[in-house]
């Protein structure tokens, strides 16, 4: 079929009514209403509804995408300071031959329930990412414990307790596969210390703690995500500190001090304890791409941020994006000596977010990289594209999703033995129709356009992280 | 206690401008140990570097405690408390400092981490000044 006029088509075909309550669509022409990706969910749970889909969504995509991301943007009856504080709901995309169904539900954490919290859980909406273990579906959220729910009805279970003195540590959003199945994650604590104090997990498939070890950090800066070689975890540690006795936290402007530089951490898998910490200049990453092992030195690439702007940016300020300043991260290279010596920064030209690689790959030399396209065009507020970027080439290949849309992280699911060869799947929030789609497109060829759309009667927030679960 | 430290308090308590300060304490978790407060007059002794203008040590017998300081010069303060449920005489946290025993402060800051003196000061009138104060 020709995947172009699968999007023409749509427009016409969505026109003819949906199942659930709608949003009323607009007249042609309407500007998009960007603000609807940061708009409350006022219920704890949607209830499931069916998509309405063009083309055929292929067998390697049966399953479920689910997604976690802010939902709640309002507290006490305020509006929560920053997109990052709101509370977590999780998405379930399930996909089978019969279609697409989407039901979603509010993570119950004390906050979320205006329970009594304390210490650090009174940070943690749980709102940022989700992984699969142990019969579990985790949400996470960096701030602290994880929250087990059942991956079926999303109800939640209570907090993953990992041992008993690891209660509500703070837990990234971001853990590593290991080869053998098993993952690595940190933690950081900016408040434990004068200089802070990273953790780090070493958990199996079954959601068993393997091994955990804590050390002091050279600063309480910060790292949303990590990354790793074959031999080496690799934990960027930006100059934005935490500093309690002052009462600055990671959201105050005045904790970005660039005159410090990037702290660099490899951890040598084999043994926890050696670490070697390197520099490089003052930057900003939540997100990494590949890394691996090139003779003296770690490679590796980032979505890098000139400065830390993005956390001091204020909720009205996020939802209007590129129109109200906000600056896009660039792809770059990081080089990393293992000797001695500076580490070295090289953006390319790709304004590049919510990277996703081929994870057989993850920690050996690789070039895919499936990214939302951030400088598509400069006069939208939010990309509108996602792209395959191959670092190897410079080669973009990339599919707009066109006006008053805001693409989602996407997913790669292979199939095949090619680096980046299979199939990717994400969602979109069109701003104009008031409508979540999720779309799958044949990985290597994403010009092409989706092989399948689903249009669910719902438009829901933008989220942040997701995870594929093959039926 | 040391007798010729109370003296003074108790001359101050004879002055006529002596407010009472009441505290309202809910949300102790277990009917044991003691629970801890201080009254800070300024951000010195509110953060353990002076002398809090005074302190007592009250048993806990339920989840809810009414404690009083009868004699205190009308004026700025603020609150820290802890409880002491295992009777190890300190406030105990876990290796990266979150407590794991209950604490509270007054207006009930502090759900985050410990609060500055500006946050949590609040004014003791003459005729006295009641507060609720929830123990996270």
């Amino acid at each position: 079929m020709d995947r172009r006029s699968l999007l023409q088509g749509m427009a016409a075909t969505l026109l003819a009514g949906c199942v659930g309550p709608r949003v009323s669509i607009p007249a042609p022409g309407a500007p998009p209403d960007w603000g609807l990706g940061w708009r409350s969910v006022t219920v704890d749970a949607l209830e499931p509804v069916a998509a309405r889909v063009r083309g055929r969504f292929p067998a390697p995509l049966h399953g479920t995408l689910y997604r976690n991301g802010p939902a709640r943007l309002e507290r006490g009856g305020e509006r929560v300071s920053h997109w990052f504080m709101g509370d977590g709901m999780v998405q379930a995309f399930r996909i089978g031959p019969g279609g697409l169904t989407h039901h979603g539900r509010f993570v119950q954490t004390p906050i979320h329930r205006g329970e009594r919290v304390r210490g650090n859980e009174a940070f943690n909406p749980a709102n940022t990412s989700v992984l699969a273990v142990g019969g579990d579906l985790l949400a996470l959220c960096e701030a602290g414990a994880a929250y087990r729910l059942d991956p079926r009805t999303l109800e939640t279970r209570g907090p993953k307790e990992w041992g008993p003195e690891l209660e509500s540590m703070p837990f990234s959003a971001h853990p590593l596969p290991e080869r053998d199945g098993s993952y690595w994650n940190f933690g950081l604590a900016p408040y434990a210390s004068e200089q802070g104090l990273l953790l780090l997990y070493h958990f199996d498939a079954g959601g068993r703690l393997l091994q955990w070890t804590h050390l002091p950090t050279p600063f309480p800066g910060y790292a949303h995500a990590f990354t790793q070689t074959e031999r080496h975890l690799v934990l960027l540690l930006a100059p934005l500190l935490w500093e309690g006795e002052r009462g600055v936290t990671w959201f105050d402007a005045e904790a970005w001090q660039p005159s410090r530089g990037t702290a660099v951490l490899l951890v040598d898998k084999a043994d926890l304890s050696r670490v070697t910490v390197r520099e490089l200049p003052a930057g900003f990453v939540f997100h990494f791409g590949h890394a691996w092992e090139d003779g003296d030195r770690v490679r590796a690439y980032a979505c890098w941020y000139e400065d830390a702007q993005f956390m001091h940016t204020d909720l009205a300020t996020t939802a209007r994006g590129r129109a109200a300043g906000v600056k896009h991260a660039r792809l770059a290279e990081v080089e990393i000596p293992l000797g001695e010596g500076r580490g070295r920064v090289t953006p390319t030209s790709h304004g590049a977010e919510f990277p996703v690689m081929d994870a057989r790959f993850l920690g050996r030399r690789a070039r895919v990289h499936f990214v939302t396209l951030e400088d598509t065009d400069a006069s939208r507020p939010h990309g509108g594209a996602i792209g395959r970027v191959d670092v190897e080439s410079g080669g973009v290949q990339r599919f707009d999703y066109g006006p008053g849309v805001i693409p989602e992280e996407h997913l790669f699911v292979p199939s095949g033995a090619r680096e980046g060869q299979g199939w990717l799947v994400g969602t979109s929030l069109d701003c104009v129709r008031a409508e979540t789609r999720v779309a799958a497109f044949d990985a290597e060829h994403l010009e092409d356009g989706p092989v399948a759309m689903a249009v669910l009667p719902r438009a829901l927030p933008v989220g942040i992280h997701g995870t594929f679960v093959k039926a | 206690m040391n007798l010729k430290l109370l003296l003074p308090a108790l001359l101050l308590g004879a002055s006529a401008d002596a407010a009472t300060l009441t505290l309202n304490l809910e949300g102790l978790q277990e009917a044991k140990g003691h629970v801890y407060i201080s009254v800070a007059a300024d951000a010195d002794a509110f953060d353990g570097k002076g002398r809090p203008t005074a302190v007592q040590r009250v048993e806990v017998t339920g989840p809810k405690l009414t404690v009083t300081f009868p004699d205190l010069a009308p004026g700025t303060y603020a609150v820290s408390l802890f409880h002491d449920a295992n009777g190890n005489g300190k406030l105990d946290t876990n290796f990266i400092g979150i407590p794991k025993e209950g604490y509270g402060f007054s207006n009930n800051v502090g759900e985050r981490g410990k609060p500055k003196f500006s946050e949590a000061k609040f004014t003791l009138a003459a005729e006295g000044t009641t507060l609720d104060i929830v123990v996270f």
